[in-house]
């Protein structure tokens, strides 16, 4: 559990991080390079929480077949 | 106004009760069906529930409000704020989960207490949950009337139109408890982000498209693109206090913690945590962006006004049926967060204040207390409505750091391998009790650099926890 939460620590400082850049010219397709940067940022954090759950998910099932 | 949207209006109200009935017939007896449909949850219905609790109808008109006022970087605090809000739902979601299905707890003060083995916390932490849950039953009902008032051009007016939606939302909880809730949800979750998304595309189209429509703003004022926004609202210190409010606060939220109880399993979970920020990510693009196009169209707003920029574009923009539409978007999101807080008030007050002083009260006897209690909470936010009193939107504006006080106690309760009563007793007592300071004024924000209150309250709450049980181990460890 103590390492998954520090990669979402990380994440949250990345998020703060990618604030401070706030790249606003040219836009790309419409929108800031800043605002595609936290799009981005989620998505990584969708599979970061995805990779964790299925740890999770599999640490239960073998507890349970233990 | 033109009758296609007044179908629009009735047919989603009509769908609405269609829904909520059908679930309720499909419900078994018992307290845990009634409050938490049973503990079984399937995965997408979880999603959709939890989606459409969270976001309430602030999403539709405070989001574009906020983007015409402030700009772009409005979507990055709160769609990043609220994306990371996801990770809780592994780390306090699944030990919730697992806990509440061992310990048969039915309400998030239920499961504090019976952890940290302890009544008087029990019941201490269901008062704050009340405290800052009660003045939305009112809210609400308010926010719903004044929208279905404009909807149909006054013709149903508003206070008529706050006891219509109170009627029906009461109907489905009364009849079908969480199962009636999360199914509606699944109906008003889809709804807002269907028609999110249809509003963004129909809005962009008006100047070809979302590139287009960007660039000429960026050429008549960049700042609504910058990191600090137009007029720099967000300074260093308040994105970073904002980025922690969410992830503190919304877990803590009542109505969104018995979701973590009522899920099937934690592929559920799982599933939320890894949709969440995905659903961040591109549905709340949409109402900022449009907010955002109000300066292109519209003359310049006030501060109150901009809040309306939304329904203002798309009636100068869109068809009338299309613009119902989307307000019917806005009153789905009302009516599911509005049915989940009713039906968690109920809850607390059956099993956290009934069951206590009633402690012979059978299962059957909780549920129809709890099933009473949706109707009459039901009228005292109405009759709160009819003339609410300032400090109502007060203690609202207070409650998320409320909410988030609490989040080193839950947290304690649910990872500590030993009851820390007192500490967490301390600390409730001490986040509240700053948070009050800031309320009556007596402690000044400035004094914590330019940090919003949630910020110093959640840290003096987790110090006085960490110090309160740092003193009870070593005094167990001295009379052990």
């Amino acid at each position: 559990m103590g390492p998954a939460v520090a990669l979402v620590g990380v994440w949250w400082i990345g998020s703060i991080a990618l604030w401070l850049w706030g790249m606003q010219t040219p836009l790309l397709l419409g929108l800031p390079p800043w605002i595609w940067g936290a799009i981005v940022w989620q998505l990584i954090l969708s599979a970061l929480l995805s990779w964790i759950g299925r740890r999770m998910v599999e640490a239960v099932r073998e507890s349970h077949g233990a | 106004m033109a009758l296609e949207a007044v179908l629009v209006v009735l047919g989603y109200l009509v769908l609405n009760l269609v829904v909520g009935l059908w679930a309720a017939a499909r419900q078994r007896s018992g307290v845990e069906e009634y409050f938490l449909a049973g503990r079984r949850l399937s995965p997408l219905v979880l999603f959709f529930t939890m989606v459409a609790t969270n976001f309430s109808a602030f999403f539709f008109l405070g989001f574009a409000g906020a983007g015409y006022r402030i700009g772009l970087s409005y979507y990055a605090m709160m769609a990043l704020g609220t994306a990371l809000v996801g990770s809780t739902f592994l780390f306090v979601g699944y030990p919730a989960w697992r806990l509440g299905r061992e310990l048969g707890a039915v309400t998030p003060a239920e499961l504090v207490g019976i952890r940290m083995q302890s009544t008087a916390l029990r019941v201490l932490c269901a008062a704050v949950w009340l405290l800052f849950t009660v003045p939305y039953i009112a809210i609400q009902p308010i926010g719903a009337g004044y929208l279905l008032s404009q909807l149909t051009d006054n013709a149903v007016p508003y206070y008529a139109g706050a006891v219509l939606l109170s009627a029906l939302v009461v109907g489905y909880v009364f009849l079908g408890g969480m199962r009636s809730v999360a199914w509606t949800d699944v109906l008003q979750g889809l709804l807002m982000i269907g028609v999110s998304f249809a509003a963004l595309w129909f809005v962009a189209a008006r100047w070809g498209g979302i590139e287009q429509a960007n660039a000429l703003l960026l050429s008549r004022d960049p700042s609504f693109f910058s990191a600090q926004g137009a007029g720099g609202f967000f300074t260093l210190p308040v994105w970073i206090s904002y980025s922690l409010l969410w992830l503190l606060s919304v877990p803590m939220f009542p109505q969104m913690f018995v979701r973590f109880l009522a899920a099937r399993n934690l592929e559920g979970l799982r599933l939320t945590a890894v949709l969440y920020p995905v659903v961040t990510a591109f549905l709340f693009l949409a109402p900022v962006l449009i907010g955002l196009w109000g300066h292109l169209e519209l003359p310049p707003l006030g501060e109150r006004e901009s809040d309306q920029v939304l329904p203002m574009l798309l009636g100068k923009i869109a068809p009338e049926w299309f613009a119902a539409l989307v307000g019917v978007g806005a009153l789905a999101a009302f009516m599911s967060t509005m049915d989940s807080q009713l039906l968690v008030l109920s809850s607390l007050l059956t099993r956290d204040i009934y069951a206590v002083l009633r402690p012979r009260a059978s299962l059957r006897e909780q549920t129809w207390v709890g099933r009473i209690l949706v109707v009459v909470l039901a009228i005292a936010g109405l009759a709160i409505a009819w003339a609410p009193p300032a400090t109502l939107f007060a203690i609202a504006t207070h409650a998320f750091s409320g909410f988030a006080a609490l989040f080193p106690v839950v947290v304690c309760s649910l990872y500590a391998r030993r009851p820390y009563p007192r500490s967490c007793i301390a600390a409730v007592i001490a986040g509240e009790g700053l948070l009050a300071g800031f309320y009556t004024g007596l402690v000044r924000p400035e004094w914590f650099g330019g940090f919003l209150p949630v910020v110093p309250v959640v840290g003096i709450a987790a110090a006085v926890m960490f110090v309160g049980m740092v003193i009870e181990r070593r005094r167990v460890e001295q009379t052990a």
